[in-house]
């Protein structure tokens, strides 16, 4: 008899869920775009400035005339294989045609995916080398790990000196490609990897790696991390008192929970960014500034850095996406992203090459008083 | 409609990982939290026959389920050992070297950053690309293994296993030697998990390390403990419980960072509440 109870329980769960399925509808035609970020998570701060810079681009649209954009978000934690089913809700259930993705790992898993179904992805924050394919569905607006280690290495070896580096990565999709990458450049302009430690993501304790790397006497330590992690290693080497400089890639970038976990540590951290913070030569990044000061509170670092470049992919999606029959034509979408040329955005100027990256333009900064100003 | 067949398969897989963790946790009382890495071992196998040597999809399972019941064999023969909560840090100790394996071996694995592009299964021309074909197939695997299930716990192998469970003492006194039972369905088990894996592979198209690290396990845990242990239509029923529960969040409305936190609560909340009131699960007949 009790069995009878559990088995009714079970199976009022799955009418309900039913239920909720057909209640999902588009009543206006808007155009639906997906976007899948880590909302929760270790990197939940990252999701939020992009979903930031998405919503301000959003309100931004759809004041002008035309066919409304209206995004749905999906929450991938960064995991990818949690991303699998949420972009299969998205696709089966609310018929997108264009999803933005957050991360490495998420984008590579959801490639085969979208090229399988002709969905336009657009990666935001997608490093990996692998991610660039030639003439598919996938595109990012994001430096390829590749690209930005060229002219890292190129800053390390010839404007710094620094002949012989000490790599440290988080152990995940982006520490390790980047590392690989830089590892690529630097021995090809000649210089040499003495050194390389890695970080489980979420870490708190370095000072074994730390230690390492102190001993192993390298003109320069190059890191490629998370801001949290980033922050805490910068603090704890200051601890063993390691004096040799850091350099970092971009993804250390981040808000108050960088500068609050480095202490006063990360004073002279060098840093590659693809976005420019300066706003005094130009118009296109100030405008991006000051609507998201309005909106939310004064982007700096990570903030403008991710936001920026949603901002920028949205607006691009939408003039593509206008132009075509969003529900059946994605071929066209496609086409019409490829046909970008020198688009002036928040993050810089945006021409997609063949395998849908971007060919950006990179700045060195250098950590100041708190915040990141142009080296 | 059609994001229901991919949540169907979704739970087929889920109740078919946790009815092999259910024989060694409600069968014979040993509570293993690397299950996952069994799935992990045989999935990763898969995905590189296929991928790398093309390789037809069911014999890279067979090879997938063969090197998973190896790995336990070997483990197996170590934890059989151990009792009681030994066994459990045991286990524990294997999902993290497992995990450190499939991060780290990564000419192999590709690391983090997983195997993506991983080709449904094909066979005679007929290829499962479309889900509702490749959620028969996994509604039929889950059908064969409930009924090998079935068939072993019935058995007087199955009897030995309950004994187990209730005293092992006992049972060695009696002249069974524990040890041998112990093992024989830690290696069946992850046989089972191993066939589930190669199965998990080609459904998301996708693998990485996180999928068969030890978070895994403790869900695989909780649809077991949920649906009742001891008893085979429980994890059935814990499964479709639990992942009616945790995706039709994302219709009912939430914001989505809310929607995600309120999955966690629940499933946090859930297995506080069973503890409380339900020890057994919803369907179970034995308690830990």
């Amino acid at each position: 008899m009790k069995n009878i109870q559990i088995y009714l329980i079970a199976a009022v769960f799955f009418i309900a869920l039913v239920g909720i399925f057909l209640f999902q509808k588009n009543p206006r035609n808007d155009i639906l775009i997906g976007a899948i970020l880590p909302l929760s998570g270790n990197s939940a701060d990252q999701g939020e400035w992009v979903k930031n810079g998405l919503d301000l681009a959003v309100a931004q649209i759809n004041q002008a005339s035309g066919a409304k954009i209206k995004i749905l978000y999906e929450d991938s934690q960064g995991v990818p294989t949690q991303t699998i089913s949420a972009y299969e809700k998205l696709r089966l259930e609310n018929h997108i045609s264009i999803v933005i993705t957050w991360g490495s790992g998420v984008g590579l898993a959801l490639t085969p995916l979208v090229n399988r179904d002709h969905v336009v992805q657009m990666g935001v924050a997608t490093a990996a080398d692998a991610y660039s394919t030639p003439d598919d569905f996938t595109f990012r607006n994001f430096p390829s790990a590749s690209s930005e280690s060229d002219f890292l290495s190129s800053v390390v070896f010839n404007q710094l000196h620094a002949k012989k580096t000490a790599v440290i990565k988080i152990n995940n999709d982006y520490g390790v490609s980047s590392a690989v990458a830089f590892k690529k450049a630097y021995e090809g302009i000649g210089g040499a990897v003495i050194a390389e430690e890695s970080f489980e993501s979420g870490a708190s304790d370095f000072r074994s790696q730390l230690t390492k790397v102190k001993t192993a006497h390298s003109d320069i330590i190059y890191i490629a991390s998370y801001p949290m992690e980033g922050g805490l290693l910068l603090r704890q080497a200051k601890e063993l008192s390691i004096t040799t400089p850091f350099i970092a890639s971009v993804a250390i970038m981040g808000g108050k929970s960088f500068f609050d976990a480095a202490g006063g540590a990360s004073q002279g951290l060098l840093v590659v960014s693809s976005v420019p913070v300066s706003t005094a030569s130009n118009p296109e990044v100030a405008e991006f500034v000051k609507a998201y000061s309005d909106a939310f509170s004064a982007p700096q670092g990570g903030t403008q850095l991710y936001a920026a470049r949603a901002y920028d992919a949205l607006k691009i999606l939408a003039v593509a996406a206008r132009a075509c029959n969003v529900a059946t034509d994605t071929e066209c979408i496609k086409q019409k992203l490829f046909a970008t040329k020198a688009y002036k955005g928040a993050g810089g100027s945006i021409t997609f090459d063949k395998n849908g990256d971007i060919t950006a333009g990179f700045h060195l900064l250098k950590v100041e008083n708190g915040s990141f100003v142009n080296y | 409609m059609e994001y229901f067949i991919h949540l169907a398969i979704l739970f087929s897989l889920s109740a078919l990982f946790a009815i092999s963790l259910d024989l060694l946790i409600g069968y014979t009382g040993l509570i293993s939290v690397t299950q996952a890495s069994f799935g992990g071992v045989s999935a990763y196998t898969v995905a590189l026959l296929t991928i790398e040597y093309h390789v037809n999809f069911f014999i890279a399972m067979l090879a997938g389920v063969l090197l998973a019941s190896l790995t336990a064999l070997i483990v197996g023969f170590v934890f059989s050992r151990f009792r009681g909560d030994y066994y459990i840090l045991g286990t524990i100790g294997f999902s993290y070297i497992a995990f450190s394996v499939f991060l780290n071996w990564q000419s192999l694995t590709g690391g983090p950053l997983g195997i993506p592009g991983i080709p449904r299964p094909e066979i005679f021309g007929f290829a499962f690309s479309d889900n509702t074909a490749f959620l028969a197939l996994t509604i039929g695997t889950l059908g064969l293994l409930y009924l090998c299930s079935r068939f072993i716990v019935n058995s007087s192998f199955g009897r030995v296993l309950k004994a187990i469970r209730e005293d092992e003492e006992a049972v060695s006194v009696f002249g069974y030697r524990a040890l041998f039972y112990k093992l024989a369905i830690f290696v069946i088990a992850a046989a089972m998990m191993g066939i589930g894996g190669a199965l998990y592979a080609p459904f998301l198209t996708y693998i990485d390390p996180f999928a068969f690290g030890l978070t895994p396990s403790i869900y695989i845990l909780t649809v077991v403990i949920l649906g009742g242990l001891g008893s085979l239509r429980g994890p059935i029923v814990g499964a479709g419980v639990l992942i009616a529960l945790l995706e039709g969040l994302r219709f009912a409305g939430f914001p989505p960072d809310v929607s995600a936190q309120l999955q966690q609560l629940i499933y946090g909340l859930l297995l506080v509440g069973l503890m409380l009131y339900r020890p057994q699960g919803l369907l179970g007949e034995f308690r830990l």
